[in-house]
C-alpha cells in the first residue's frame, strides 16, 4: 500500500503559553487504511487530526499529502486541497441548520461545481439509511441520524482522506454501535482512508490499527 | 441560486430580528424619500412661482438690467407691440407679455401711501400667474377702456388705504418728462401675492392707464412664457441671437428665494438622509454582527468543508442584500402610498417665513430619487454584511469550530 500521508517530524508549540502540543510526530497512514488515534484528553489528539485535515498549521517538520508538500500550499490552495482531498465527520455533527438533509449533503459537490448531483445523492444517503429523511432539517433528526448526514456529507465527493474527530461521543451506546460498522463498511468498500480519533474502545477495535498519543508523543 | 436560497433561508432563521432589521431599513427608506419627495416639491412650486413672477425670459432693453433710469422708462422698449407678435410665432412661446413698471404715491384724500405699481394686460397677466396670484375681492382689471380708470390692490394696501370695491383713488408719479402728473383712478379688486411686506405696496393697473399715467407709449419689459420650463436657455440662446440689441435674462438670474431655499433645504435634507443612512447602517452591522458571532462555529465547518473566506462573506453579503432589497421595498411602498394619499387628504402646512398664504403638502415621487436611494440603502446593507462577515470568514478554522 502506497502512503496517503507522511508526516515528519512534526511539531505544534503554542505560542502564548509555549506549550508544545506535538513533538516530533513522525506518521505514514496508507491509502485505505482505518487508523484510529487514542490518547487521554489533552495528549493532542485534535491538534493532530486538524494539522492532518489541513485545518491548523505546525510549526516545525514536514507534512506530505499523497506527493504534496503541505508546507507550501497558500492559505487558498489549502482550503481548495480540503475541499478536493477531505471529509470531516465532527463530534457535534457540525450540520448546517438551514438546509435539509439532501442540501447538507449536496454541499460539498456545489463547492467541487459538480453538475450531475441528485441521483448521486440519493443512493449515498440509501446507503446510510436515512433516504426517508430527505426533505428533513438537522434539528429533526436524532443525533445517530444527525451523524449518518454528516458521514453521507463527508463521503459524497468520494476523498481519499476523511478525518473522524470522535464522530461516536455524542451518541448512545446502540447508535454509536450503528455508526461505527456503517463507518467500517463504507471505508472498505470505498477504499477511503480514515483518521478517527476516539475515546471508544469498540471504534478502535475495529480499526485496522491504532496510535497512542500521549502528552503529544506518539508511543 | 442555489446560494441566493441559502442567503434566504439564513435570513427567516431569525425572523424576528431580521424582521426589525428590514423595518428599520424601510422606515430609513421612506423617511429619505418623504422628506426629499417634500423638498422635490418645494423646489418645483419656487421654481413654478419664479419662472410665472418674472416670465421665462424677461426681454428688455440692453442697458435696463445693468443701469438705473434718469428720468422713468428711459430704458423702456417702444417697439413692443411688433416684438410681441414676432416672438409668439414660435409654438414653443406660450405668450409675450409687456410689464410697465413704476412707482409713486397713491391717495384717498386723507392719507397717502407708497406704491409699487405694474401696467399689464390684465386677462393675461391674471392667466400666467394662476394659483401664485390670489384675486380676493372684486373682478379683474377690465381689458376694455373705460371712462374711470381701473386699480387693483394689493390687500394691505387697501387696508392702509381704507378702500373697497368702487373706491376712487389718485395716483401720483413722475411722467418721463420728469412732470408730476395725477390720474383718479377707481378700485376694481384687491389681491395677495402672499408676502406680507409686497401686499402692503403692490397696484396692477392696465397698461394704457400706467401709459396715460406716465406718458409714455413704451414698456419696461416683455415677459416671455414657455410651455416647458425646462426650455427656458434654449429660447433665451434663440431670442438672443435674434435680437441681439436686447437683454436677456432667464428667470432664475431673478430667483433669489428659489435658490436660497433650494440651498437651505439640499443642507437640511442631506444632513438629515445621511444621518438616516447612518441609522440604517448601524442597525444592519448590529444585526449582522450578532448573526455572523452565532454562526462562527457553522463558519467554521464551511470553511473546513473547503469553502473559500470570500465566499462566506458572499454568503453574509447576499444577506445584507436581501434584508436591504426587502427594507427599500417596503419604504418604497409606504413612501409611495403617502404620497398618493396626500393627492386626496388636503393638508395645509403653515405659511413659509415672510409669507402669508399656506399651501398644500404634496410629496414628489421622482424615479430617479427612487432609484438612488434604493441604490443608496442595498449598497450600505451590503457593505455592512461585508463589514462584519470579512473578520469571521477569515479567521482561524480551529479556532472558529471550538467557538461556544
Amino acid at each position: 500500500m502506497s502512503a496517503l500521508l507522511t508526516l515528519d517530524s512534526i511539531s505544534k508549540i503554542y505560542r502564548f503559553g509555549q506549550i508544545k502540543a506535538l513533538k516530533n510526530i513522525t506518521l505514514v497512514i496508507n491509502k485505505g487504511e482505518m487508523t484510529a488515534l487514542q490518547g487521554p484528553s489533552g495528549s493532542g489528539k485534535s491538534t493532530l487530526l486538524n494539522i492532518c485535515g489541513l485545518l491548523d498549521g505546525f510549526d516545525e517538520g514536514h507534512y506530505h499529502f499523497d506527493s504534496t508538500d503541505i508546507s507550501r500550499l497558500t492559505k487558498q490552495a489549502l482550503t481548495l486541497h480540503r475541499r478536493e482531498y477531505l471529509g470531516f465527520v465532527f463530534q457535534s455533527f457540525n450540520l448546517i441548520p438551514v438546509m435539509t438533509v439532501f442540501e447538507n449533503v449536496e454541499y460539498p459537490l456545489l463547492l467541487a461545481g459538480v453538475e450531475k448531483r441528485r441521483e448521486r445523492i440519493l443512493a449515498l444517503l440509501e446507503q446510510v439509511g436515512i433516504a426517508e429523511f430527505l426533505n428533513h432539517l438537522p434539528d429533526q433528526l436524532s443525533g445517530g441520524q444527525q451523524q449518518r448526514v454528516a458521514i453521507a456529507r463527508a463521503l459524497i465527493k468520494k476523498p481519499p482522506l476523511i478525518i473522524a474527530d470522535e464522530p461516536t461521543a455524542n451518541l448512545d451506546t446502540q447508535t454509536a454501535h450503528h455508526i461505527i460498522d456503517l463507518m467500517h463498511t463504507l471505508g472498505r468498500d470505498s477504499g477511503t482512508t480514515f483518521l478517527i480519533a476516539t475515546h471508544d474502545d469498540r471504534m478502535a477495535a475495529r480499526c485496522s490499527r491504532t496510535l497512542q498519543l500521549i502528552d503529544g508523543v506518539l508511543q | 441560486m442555489k446560494w441566493l436560497g441559502f442567503a434566504y433561508k439564513n435570513v427567516i432563521r431569525n425572523r424576528r430580528r431580521s424582521l426589525m432589521t428590514i423595518i428599520i431599513t424601510a422606515v430609513g427608506t421612506a423617511s429619505i424619500l418623504i422628506s426629499s419627495g417634500f423638498a422635490l416639491y418645494t423646489y418645483d412650486s419656487l421654481r413654478e412661482m419664479s419662472a410665472r413672477e418674472s416670465g421665462h425670459v424677461v426681454i428688455a432693453h440692453s442697458k435696463y438690467f445693468n443701469r438705473e433710469e434718469e428720468s422713468p422708462m428711459e430704458y423702456g422698449l417702444s417697439n413692443h407691440e411688433t416684438l410681441k407678435e414676432a416672438i409668439e410665432q414660435d409654438e414653443r412661446i406660450r405668450m409675450a407679455i409687456p410689464r410697465l413698471q413704476f412707482s409713486g404715491l397713491i391717495t384717498n384724500g386723507d392719507k397717502s401711501v407708497i406704491f409699487t405699481g405694474t401696467g399689464v394686460e390684465p386677462e393675461r397677466e391674471f392667466d400666467v400667474k394662476g394659483p401664485f396670484l390670489n384675486v380676493l375681492t372684486g373682478k379683474i382689471l377690465s381689458t376694455e377702456l373705460t371712462p374711470d380708470p381701473q386699480v387693483m390692490l394689493a390687500k394691505n394696501l387697501a387696508k392702509q388705504l381704507n378702500a373697497d370695491i368702487g373706491s376712487s383713488l389718485t395716483l401720483l408719479t413722475t411722467t418721463t418728462d420728469g412732470v408730476l402728473n395725477a390720474l383718479d383712478v377707481q378700485v376694481q379688486g384687491t389681491f395677495s401675492i402672499g408676502v406680507p411686506e409686497l401686499d402692503k405696496r403692490l397696484l396692477f393697473v392696465a397698461l394704457p392707464t400706467a401709459q396715460e399715467l406716465l406718458v409714455t407709449n413704451k414698456v419696461s419689459t416683455l415677459s416671455v412664457y414657455l410651455y416647458e420650463t425646462e426650455e427656458t436657455a434654449k429660447i433665451e440662446a434663440i431670442l438672443a441671437k435674434q435680437y441681439p440689441e436686447l437683454a436677456m435674462q432667464p428667470w432664475w438670474e431673478q430667483a433669489y428665494f428659489y435658490f436660497k431655499v433650494k440651498d437651505l433645504y439640499n443642507r437640511i435634507f442631506g444632513i438629515l438622509g445621511a444621518m438616516i443612512l447612518l441609522i440604517v447602517f448601524f442597525a444592519v452591522t448590529n444585526t449582522l454582527s450578532m448573526t455572523v458571532v452565532e454562526r462562527t462555529r457553522e463558519t467554521g465547518t464551511l470553511l473546513a468543508l473547503g469553502t473559500l473566506p470570500r465566499q462566506i462573506v458572499r454568503n453574509f453579503v447576499l444577506e445584507g442584500m436581501i434584508m436591504g432589497i426587502a427594507g427599500a421595498l417596503l419604504g418604497i411602498l409606504f413612501a409611495a402610498g403617502t404620497s398618493i394619499s396626500l393627492f386626496f387628504i388636503d393638508i395645509q402646512m403653515p405659511p413659509p417665513p415672510g409669507r402669508s398664504e399656506t399651501y398644500p403638502l404634496y410629496i414628489y415621487m421622482s424615479t430617479w430619487l427612487y432609484s438612488l436611494t434604493t441604490l443608496a440603502v442595498i449598497i450600505l446593507c451590503i457593505g455592512a454584511a461585508w463589514l462584519t462577515s470579512h473578520k469571521a470568514a477569515n479567521k482561524q478554522i480551529v479556532e472558529a469550530l471550538g467557538h461556544v
